[in-house]
C-alpha cells in the first residue's frame, strides 16, 4: 500500500485538544503538499473507528455528516471527520463552483487513503467508512484501487455518480489549461481536462463494480425522497447486486425527522458489521 | 368713574378684535417659541449630525476591516497563495468578474510573503510590490472621495509567518453611504478634503465635510409651523368670527326687540294700560331675554295695577284730606285750599263776597243726648240741608264739630241773609225727630260777614267777622242769622282778647278778681227777700267783665267746671263770713258739665251746714238737663234729698221745658226772660198764665226773671207767680259780710 508509505513523513497530526477529550482538529501533510485537517471525535471510544467523508466540494461541517459524526461518537465509536483540501491549504470552507478546481479525483483518494491509514494506526483497529453523496464516489474509487485497505465495512449514504459536460467551446488542447466544464450542481466548474475527467471518468458501473467487488460489506442507505439520485442509478444500483437500502419518505440529506431513521440504520449497520 | 356704554354691535367688533389681539398675541409667542426651540434643535442637531457622521465614519471602517478579516480566511486565497498558477484566470473570473469583494471593495490584490503581487492588472490601483512599511490601514485621497487601503497578512495559524498578504481597496464615501441609515446628515452632502494619505482617524475626520439634513428639514418644519399657525388660525378666527357674527345677528333680533318691548311698555304706562309683549322675532330666542320682557311686562302689569291703586289710593287721600268723611262736605283742609284761591280774586268780585258761616245751636248737647251716631246724622242732615240751599257753585266746608262755612260770591246783604235763611229754614223743615229720634229743635246759629269796603281787607278778618256775627246768633233773644256790623266787635271783643282770656283763666284758677252780686229774689206774697241769685262777675282793668263776656270764654275753653268751682269757694266764702243776710237764701248757678258730674255731690257738701239756716237752691238751665240727663237727675236727686232745692233756669227759652218739669226733680221753675218781656202779648201772657198755673199745681214755685218795671211785677203777680227777680225787685248788689257765721251742724 503505496499510501502507507508515505504516513511516516506526511502524517503530522496536531492535537488542538487534549487527547483525553472529546474532540480534536488532526492536520495531515498530504502528499500534495497541502495542509488538510479533519475532525477527530471520541478517539479512545470501544466502538469500531469511523471514517465519514463528505461530498462534492463540501467541508466536514456539512450537516448531515457533522450530526452523523456526532451520533457515532456518543455510540462510542471513534469519529474522524476530515475535510478534504482540494488543493486548498487547511481548506474550512465550501469550495465555490466557480473557484479554481485543480483538485482531482486521484487527490482525494490519497487523502482519503493518508486519513484511513492514520486512524487505523490511531486505533489499531479497522476502519468503518462512511461517505455522504460524492463522499461515497471517492470512497468506491479507493476500494477499487485499495482492496486490502484495513476497512471494516463501507456505508454509502445518498451516493451518486457524478455527471458532468465539457465546455461547449471543447476542451483545452494543453493539458493545464483551464475550462469551464460542468460537474454535478456546478454548471460552471473551472478546472483542467485531466482533473474533469478523473471524476467523470470513475463513472456508475465503476462505482458498482466497486462496491460489488470489495471484499467487505458494502451497504447502500438511500432517502426514498432523494430527487438528486436518478432511478437509472437506483435500479442499476439494485440490478447491480448492491446492498441497497432505503429510508422512505427521506431525502439526500436526511434532515428532519430523518436524521434520527439515518442515526437508527447507520447504528444497526454499524452492529449487522459485527 | 363713567361708565361706558356701546350698543352690542360694538361689542361684536371689540370682542372680534379682541380675539384678533389674543390670537395674535398668543401665535407671536408660540412662534417665538418655536423659534428658540429651532434655534436649540439646531444646535443639538448639529452636534448630533457631527456623533451621527462620526459614528457612521467609525461604523464603516469597523466593517471594512470586518470584511477584510473575513476575506483573509478565504480558503481561496490560499489556494492561490499555495498555487499561484491559476491566478490571472482566478483574479479574472472570481475578482474582477465575480462578486466575492465588491461590495465593499474595488479592488483585491494578493501578494506573496515577500510583498510582490501574484498578478498584474492595469485598472488594479493597487500597487505591484508591498512596501515594508505599509500599515493595516490607510486613507488616500481621491478627488472629494477617500481610497481606503486594508493590507491584512494571510496566516493560517496564528503566529506563524504569513503567506503572503491580502491588500484591499475600497471606496470610503461610497462604503460611507451604503448601507448607511442617515437620519441627521444628508448623504448627498459627504465629501473629503483629504489632502495627503494618512493613516489617522481624526485626520480623516477633519477633512470629512457634511451637511445636517435638518437645515433643509427644519425649512420644512418652518413652513409645517408656519401652516399649522395659519390653520389654527383660521380654525379659531373663523369660528369665532362666525359665532361672533351668528350671535350679533340672534343677539340683535332679541336685543332690538327689548326697545320695542320697553316702547310698549311706555306708551302703555302713558295710557296706564297693560300690554301684551310684542310678537318675538322669528328664529332663535334667548331665555334670558324673554325672561327679562316677561319681567317688565309683568312689572309694567304690576305697576299698572299699582298705578291704579295709587291713583284711587289718592283720590282716597285726597277725599280724606279734603272732603269731611263723615258729611261728604269739604273739610277744613280743602277750604284752606279754597281760601288760597280766594286771594288771587279780583277786588271787584272780593268785595261782592260773603262768608257764610253757621253752628248747630246746643249740638253738644244733642250729642251728649243722644249719642254720637245720633250726632253724626244730624250733622250728614245739616249738610244735606245746607247743599240743597245754597246757590250753583256755592261750595260747603265743614271747619270742624258742627261748624259750617260757605263762600257767597257775587252776593250782597240781602242775598246772603236770603241764602241764609233758606238754611235755616232747610234745617227747621228737616224731620231730624222722625228719622233721628231728637226731640228737641235743631236750629242754627248763622253769621255773615259784611261786604268789604276796603280793597286791602284780608280775608281772613272776614272769617273772623263771620265767627263774632255767628256767635252773636247764639246769643239769647238774638235771631239765627247776624249780619257782622262793627257794634258786634265791641261784644264780642271779650271773647277774642287775650286780656280778657288771662282775667277768666286767673279768676277760675285763683279767685282773683272774681266778683260775685247777688241780686234778691222776693216772695211776692210778702215781698220778703226769699234768697240771693249769685251772679258771677270779674274785675278786669277797672271794669266788671259780665257772664255774656266770661262764658264764652269759659265755654270755647271748656272751663266750666274749674269755673264753678271758683264760683262754689266764692260762696262757701261769703256764707262763712256772713255775706248772706239770714233768714234768707243763696241760689247758685252751675253748668251742665257740673250738675251731670259724680262729684257735684261731695263739691256742695260744703253747704249743708248752711242748710238749717239759709235755703240754698242749685239752679240749672234746660240744656243743662239735656245732657246727660240721667246722671244730671240723679246729682239733682240727691241734693235735693239733703236738703237743697233744685230750680230750673231760663224757662221757656229752651227746648222741652215742660219735659224736664214733669220728669225732673225741680223745686223752682224761673221763667225765661223772654217769656216775662212778651207777657204784654195777649197770647203769650194766656199762655204764661196758664203754664205758670199748672207749674203751681203741681206745687213747684215759679220765678218770673226779668222783671223789669212796675207793668210788668204787676202781670206776674196777677198771674200767680212765687217769686220775682228783676230790677224792679232788686238789682244785682254787693253785699258786706257780717262777720263769721255761727254754724249750726246737723247730726248725721
Amino acid at each position: 500500500m503505496g499510501h502507507c508509505g508515505n504516513l511516516s513523513r506526511a502524517i503530522l497530526m496536531l492535537l488542538l485538544l487534549p487527547i483525553t477529550a472529546q474532540a480534536a482538529v488532526v492536520e495531515l501533510d498530504t502528499d500534495a503538499g497541502i495542509i488538510a485537517t479533519a475532525d477527530f471525535r471520541n478517539p479512545d471510544g470501544d466502538g469500531d473507528p469511523v471514517l465519514i467523508l463528505h461530498g462534492f466540494l463540501q467541508t466536514r461541517d456539512f450537516p448531515t455528516v457533522r450530526r452523523l459524526a456526532g451520533n457515532l461518537a456518543d455510540e462510542g465509536h471513534p469519529v474522524l471527520r476530515p475535510t478534504l483540501s482540494l488543493s486548498v491549504p487547511r481548506r474550512s470552507q465550501s469550495l465555490k463552483c466557480e473557484a479554481v478546481h485543480t483538485h482531482s479525483l486521484d487527490q482525494d483518494v490519497q487523502e482519503l487513503g493518508q486519513w484511513v491509514a492514520w486512524l487505523h494506526r490511531r486505533t489499531g483497529r479497522r476502519i468503518v467508512l462512511i461517505g455522504h453523496s460524492a463522499g461515497g464516489h471517492v470512497i468506491t474509487r479507493y476500494l477499487a484501487r485499495y482492496p486490502d485497505a484495513p476497512l471494516k465495512q463501507v456505508i454509502l449514504i445518498s451516493i451518486a455518480p457524478p455527471v458532468g459536460r465539457k465546455p461547449a467551446a471543447g476542451e483545452p488542447r494543453k493539458e493545464g489549461e483551464l475550462a469551464e466544464y460542468s460537474l454535478a450542481y456546478c454548471l460552471r466548474y473551472a478546472t483542467t481536462r485531466s482533473a474533469f475527467h478523473s471524476y467523470v471518468d470513475w463513472g456508475p458501473l465503476q462505482m458498482i463494480a466497486a462496491m460489488t467487488g470489495a471484499q467487505i460489506p458494502v451497504k447502500v442507505l438511500v432517502g426514498g425522497n432523494d430527487k438528486r439520485l436518478k432511478p437509472a442509478w437506483l435500479e442499476r444500483l439494485r440490478t447491480g447486486g448492491v446492498a441497497l437500502a432505503e429510508v422512505p419518505g427521506a431525502g439526500h440529506f436526511f434532515d428532519g425527522d430523518h436524521e434520527f431513521e439515518l442515526n437508527d440504520r447507520i447504528d444497526k449497520m454499524l452492529g449487522d458489521g459485527d | 368713574m363713567a361708565r361706558i356704554s356701546l350698543s352690542y354691535r360694538r361689542y361684536a367688533l371689540w370682542l372680534a378684535a379682541l380675539v384678533l389681539l389674543i390670537y395674535g398675541f398668543f401665535g407671536w409667542l408660540a412662534y417665538q417659541q418655536y423659534s428658540e426651540a429651532r434655534r436649540a434643535f439646531e444646535q443639538g442637531e448639529k452636534a448630533a449630525a457631527q456623533g451621527e457622521i462620526y459614528t457612521l465614519l467609525a461604523n464603516t471602517l469597523d466593517s471594512l476591516g470586518r470584511e477584510a478579516d473575513r476575506l483573509a480566511r478565504w480558503d481561496e486565497l490560499y489556494q492561490q497563495l499555495a498555487k499561484p498558477t491559476y491566478f490571472t484566470y482566478w483574479y479574472a473570473h472570481r475578482i474582477k468578474g465575480g462578486h466575492e469583494i465588491s461590495p465593499p471593495f474595488d479592488a483585491l490584490m494578493l501578494y506573496d510573503s515577500k510583498g510582490k503581487a501574484l498578478g498584474r492588472d492595469a485598472d488594479n490601483p493597487l500597487p505591484s510590490h508591498l512596501g515594508q512599511a505599509d500599515a493595516q490601514q490607510v486613507f488616500h485621497p481621491a478627488g472629494s472621495d477617500v481610497r481606503v487601503v486594508l493590507v491584512r497578512p494571510l496566516a493560517r495559524t496564528t503566529g506563524k509567518e504569513p503567506k503572503g498578504y491580502l491588500v484591499l481597496d475600497a471606496s470610503l464615501l461610497g462604503n460611507l453611504k451604503r448601507g448607511q441609515m442617515f437620519v441627521r446628515v444628508d448623504p448627498a452632502s459627504l465629501s473629503f478634503s483629504l489632502s495627503a494619505p494618512t493613516q489617522d482617524i481624526r485626520a480623516l475626520r477633519q477633512a470629512l465635510d457634511y451637511r445636517p439634513r435638518d437645515a433643509g428639514s427644519v425649512a420644512v418644519v418652518d413652513g409645517l409651523v408656519l401652516r399649522m399657525l395659519f390653520l389654527i388660525g383660521l380654525l379659531v378666527l373663523l369660528p369665532t368670527l362666525g359665532l361672533i357674527y351668528f350671535f350679533t345677528r340672534l343677539l340683535g333680533r332679541n336685543v332690538r326687540h327689548v326697545p320695542e318691548v320697553v316702547a310698549a311698555l311706555r306708551a302703555a304706562q302713558h295710557a296706564g294700560e297693560t300690554v301684551d309683549a310684542p310678537p318675538a322675532p322669528p328664529g332663535l330666542r334667548i331665555r334670558e331675554l324673554e325672561q327679562a320682557e316677561q319681567s317688565l311686562l309683568e312689572y309694567q302689569r304690576e305697576l299698572t295695577l299699582a298705578n291704579r291703586t295709587l291713583d284711587k289710593k289718592n283720590r282716597e287721600l285726597w277725599n280724606l284730606a279734603h272732603l269731611d268723611a263723615l258729611t261728604g262736605a269739604q273739610n277744613r283742609r280743602a277750604f284752606e285750599n279754597f281760601w288760597q284761591t280766594l286771594q288771587s280774586l279780583s277786588e271787584r268780585k272780593r268785595r261782592s263776597m260773603r262768608l257764610m258761616l253757621c253752628d248747630v245751636n246746643h249740638f253738644k248737647a244733642i250729642n251728649d243726648t243722644y249719642g254720637h251716631d245720633v250726632g253724626d246724622g244730624v250733622l250728614k242732615a245739616i249738610v244735606i240741608c245746607l247743599q240743597k240751599a245754597l246757590r250753583r257753585g256755592e261750595q260747603l266746608f265743614r271747619l270742624g264739630g258742627d261748624e259750617f262755612i260757605s263762600v257767597l260770591l257775587d252776593c250782597d246783604d240781602a242775598q246772603a241773609t236770603a241764602v241764609a235763611s233758606r238754611c235755616a229754614a232747610e234745617v227747621a223743615r228737616y224731620p231730624f225727630r222722625d228719622s233721628l229720634g231728637v226731640q228737641e229743635p235743631v236750629r242754627l246759629s248763622i253769621g255773615i260777614s259784611p261786604a268789604t269796603s276796603d280793597a286791602g281787607t284780608p280775608l281772613n278778618v272776614l272769617l273772623r267777622q263771620a265767627d263774632v256775627a255767628m256767635y252773636h246768633s247764639k246769643r239769647p233773644s238774638s235771631g239765627t242769622i247776624t249780619l257782622y256790623r262793627d257794634s258786634l266787635e265791641l261784644a264780642a271783643g271779650s271773647v277774642f282778647s287775650s286780656s280778657v282770656n288771662e282775667a277768666v283763666y286767673r279768676a277760675v284758677e285763683t279767685g282773683e278778681g272774681l266778683h260775685m252780686l247777688y241780686q234778691p229774689v222776693r216772695d211776692l206774697a210778702d215781698n220778703r227777700i226769699g234768697y240771693y241769685e249769685a251772679l258771677l262777675r270779674i274785675r278786669h282793668e277797672g271794669e266788671l267783665l259780665t257772664p255774656d263776656q266770661i262764658l264764652p270764654v269759659v265755654e270755647s275753653r271748656h272751663l266750666e267746671k274749674e269755673l264753678d268751682q271758683a264760683v262754689i269757694d266764692a260762696l262757701l266764702r261769703a256764707l262763712y263770713n256772713g255775706t248772706i243776710p239770714p233768714d234768707t237764701g243763696l241760689s247758685i248757678n252751675l253748668s251742665a258739665s257740673s250738675i251731670s258730674s259724680d262729684s257735684i255731690v261731695s263739691r256742695l257738701d260744703a253747704f249743708r251746714p248752711f242748710l238749717p239756716a239759709l235755703k240754698i237752691v242749685v239752679e240749672v238751665t234746660e240744656t243743662a238737663l239735656i245732657t246727660r240727663m240721667e246722671d244730671a237727675s240723679s246729682n239733682l236727686m240727691r241734693l235735693r234729698s239733703q236738703g237743697f232745692q233744685i230750680a230750673l233756669d231760663d224757662f221757656g227759652s229752651g227746648y222741652s221745658s215742660l219735659r224736664y218739669l214733669t220728669s225732673m226733680p225741680v223745686d223752682v221753675v224761673k221763667f225765661d226772660i223772654s217769656l216775662i218781656r212778651a207777657l204784654d202779648q195777649e197770647a203769650h201772657h194766656r199762655l204764661v198764665a196758664h203754664l205758670v198755673e199748672f207749674i203751681c199745681s203741681t206745687g213747684q214755685q215759679t220765678v218770673a226773671e226779668g222783671v223789669e218795671d212796675e207793668f210788668i211785677l204787676e202781670q206776674v203777680r196777677k198771674m200767680g207767680f212765687s217769686q220775682v227777680q228783676g230790677y224792679q225787685t232788686g238789682q244785682p248788689q254787693e253785699l258786706r259780710p257780717r262777720g263769721p257765721q255761727q254754724l249750726i251742724v246737723r247730726p248725721g
